[in-house]
């Protein structure tokens, strides 16, 4: 089990993390969230002693990250790097070693992931010639290359087709059933809502909230009623508006000429909501439920 | 017993030498390295054989005449390899035996001999003011020649006379400097100029490939696995065995073009050559933990040139010294600047080449040079460890070793 305790670090003036604290099991995929510049890259180099910690302890299995375990962990930076001279088989290969990995296993590894991610005619191809799709995969082969207990993806789907994205979904979940423990930032959050189960938020260097993804979302004081509409409908919106005001004290989140979503709070009867909703003419659908995780987020980081 | 710290040390030593392998392959590929490699070395055998040409073009040349009933064992003696001094080895001596004095006095005149010398009389005859080092020359054969008439009437062995003669002292000059032997000259300032070269070139490769890591972001790839210091190591060693490869190339050359063209190589150079090596490998780990750590201050390779400046200013500077340096190897501006440590790895080799250099200056301008790599060592990796990764800012040195 990765653990990260009350983790704190200053560039000069600004705090870049005061407070996080977080953890990720064995076989749990652990969605890390929050805002630009909360310091979610910050910690997650801090797990890879990139970075050097004013405050905090990490451990992996109790003991604290040094040399040996974290070779045990597979990292992908959110910035991309690769050496653009250097052959895609060659290239996995070189990080492989550098994770401690002898040679005939190296190549192993790299000859099983270049299939696995579909690279294998490229094997022998200069890094700059690949596509950007190709390259995130090299990317990933990379941390991947020396089978790590350990995954820290920083905004592993970003500048990914919806393609890459789906097989990069296949390749965690896959690892994750194999126990691998996989710690992973986004700024997607309907992709985290349907891939991870727990998440963590951190805002201004402090983790703000964490737990299991549905759990979190209906300790929400609020809850949503969604209500689309054709012909005749589109008329009554204004009316619905007005009558669950005045029942329940909603209030509208968004609002287009064939559909509405209202916050009501969670003590309102569900069934008198959706009702009242229903009873407008040419409804096409109608729906009560907690918030998006994107709400949850956007509340938790508010302040 | 294998210790953990002993397991420590041997994968920290096999993740340096990981890193090396690669800065050494891609380097070695690279067909601008090859070519620049075969100009270089076919610069360098020219180089050498103009030397060698120079060398050959300098020796006096004389004729000298020999008379009496001696004159057999007399010219006999002056083919005898002369004494191992510069200055008599490289005389070109063509002997004629006219019939009589008479005769050997006329080829003074007309000037087809410079020297007459008389076997049985012993007395010699000079047609201006005469060359000291041929005087030595004729002076050693006539002693060799008498002693060993002397020895045979006396019935000394002859093997006794032969020992005496084969010890004669050298002779040379005893005010060098005064002329550098041009082989010397040519072979000590193309050591400095190709330390200097190579420092420069190697240097900026490492320079470029510190940049281009940060630039690529692949350095954070890297430090996910491998601590900064031993990246640091590892591309330090490979940058450097793939330049002492090159140079290994280069020397090669010079000596073959040296050997090749027949010219007689000072003790001081054959001294020099190897020596070349070891200069470069300490000159080398000084600039190149400079040039990395340089780097690593920068995110792009416009900035490389501004944050190399201090550097290369020492280079330009080094370089204006060198020629001043060969023009008087001993003097003592000269020797001092050869001790000072981001000198002594050119200007050593360059007075080792045309000079004597004490063993003691040697020790001194080594140690120094090791101390400063060190304490640059410490230094460098250092502002290397914290910069690496402040991307997009342009560090400046004094507050990579301020922050931390």
């Amino acid at each position: 089990m990765l653990e990260l305790h009350d983790l704190h670090k200053r560039y000069g003036d600004v705090v870049a993390l005061d407070g996080v604290s977080l953890s990720v099991k064995r076989g749990q995929l652990v969605g890390f969230l929050g805002p630009n510049g909360a310091g979610k890259t910050t910690a997650m180099r801090a797990i890879l002693r990139v970075v050097q910690l004013d405050r905090g302890t990490i451990t992996w299995d109790g003991h604290p990250v040094d040399e040996d375990t974290r070779r045990r962990i597979g990292y992908m930076p959110a910035e991309r790097g690769l050496y653009p001279a250097m052959r895609v088989a060659e290239h996995i290969e070189y990080l492989g070693r550098l994770a401690g990995l002898d040679a005939p296993s190296a190549r192993r590894a790299t000859r099983t992931w270049l299939e696995r991610l579909d690279l294998a005619g490229r094997a022998d191809d200069e890094v700059r010639t690949l596509s950007t799709g190709n390259m995130q995969r090299v990317q990933l082969a990379l941390a991947l290359v020396h089978e790590p207990e350990l995954l820290v993806l920083d905004e592993p789907f970003s500048g990914l087709d919806p393609l890459a994205s789906t097989s990069m979904r296949a390749i965690l979940e896959e690892l994750l059933g194999g126990g691998t423990a996989v710690l992973f930032s986004s700024h997607q959050l309907d992709l985290v809502q349907d891939l991870a189960r727990d998440v963590v938020i951190v805002h201004r260097g402090a983790t703000v909230l964490s737990g299991d993804v549905s759990t979190l979302r209906s300790a929400s004081p609020h809850r949503f009623v969604e209500l689309s509409v054709t012909g005749e409908g589109r008329h009554r919106l204004d009316d619905l508006e007005d009558e669950l005001f005045d029942r329940f004290g909603s209030t509208v989140v968004r609002r287009t000429a064939a559909a509405v979503r209202l916050r009501v709070s969670s003590e309102v009867d569900a069934r008198q909501v959706v009702e009242a909703a229903a009873r407008v003419p040419e409804v096409v659908g109608v729906s009560y439920g907690p918030p998006d995780l994107s709400e949850v987020f956007a509340e938790a980081v508010r302040w | 017993m294998v210790t953990p710290a002993d397991d420590r040390r041997r994968r920290s030593l096999t993740t340096v030498w990981l890193v090396a392998r690669r800065e050494i392959r891609e380097r070695t590929r690279r067909t601008a390295f090859r070519w620049s490699t075969v100009g270089l070395a076919a610069l360098t055998m020219l180089a050498g054989t103009v030397a060698g040409l120079v060398e050959q073009g300098s020796g006096p040349e004389y004729t000298v005449a020999v008379v009496g009933s001696q004159t057999e064992a007399l010219v006999d003696a002056l083919a005898e390899p002369p004494p191992e001094g510069r200055a008599t080895s490289s005389l070109q001596l063509t002997v004629v035996t006219p019939s009589s004095m008479a005769e050997a006095v006329a080829l003074l005149r007309t000037g087809t001999a410079e020297v007459v010398v008389d076997s049985d009389d012993p007395s010699v005859v000079w047609q201006a003011a005469p060359d000291p080092a041929l005087a030595s020359r004729i002076d050693s054969a006539l002693r060799a020649v008498q002693l060993r008439s002397a020895a045979a009437t006396e019935g000394l062995p002859i093997e006794v006379v032969d020992e005496v003669l084969a010890g004669a002292p050298d002779v040379s000059s005893i005010s060098p400097g005064t002329s550098v032997d041009p082989v010397a000259l040519v072979a000590g300032i193309g050591a400095a100029v190709l330390l200097l070269a190579s420092l420069t070139l190697w240097g900026n490769y490492l320079l470029m490939s510190v940049i281009e890591e940060k630039d690529t972001a692949v350095v954070e790839v890297l430090l996910g696995q491998v601590p900064a210091r031993q990246l640091l190591a590892g591309k330090v060693l490979g940058t450097g065995l793939a330049a002492l490869g090159q140079i290994g190339v280069l020397l090669a050359a010079a000596a073959l073009a040296l050997v090749l063209s027949g010219t007689a190589v000072p003790p001081g150079v054959v001294a020099a050559i190897p020596s070349v090596l070891v200069w470069f490998v300490l000159g080398f780990w000084l600039y190149a933990t400079l040039y990395a750590a340089a780097g690593s201050l920068v995110s792009r390779q416009e900035d490389a040139g501004q944050a190399a400046a201090p550097i290369t200013i020492v280079l330009v500077a080094t370089y204006i010294v060198v020629f001043q340096t060969a023009e008087s190897p001993d003097s003592t501006v000269a020797t001092v600047l050869s001790l000072v440590p981001p000198l002594a790895p050119m200007l050593m080799p360059l007075r080792i080449a045309t000079s004597s250099v004490a063993l003691w200056e040697v020790m001194v301008a080594v140690s120094l040079l090791v101390l400063t790599g060190l304490l640059v060592l410490r230094l460098a990796s250092r502002i290397y460890e914290r910069s690496i990764l402040q991307r997009g800012v342009r560090t400046g040195w004094a507050d990579a070793l301020r922050s931390r």
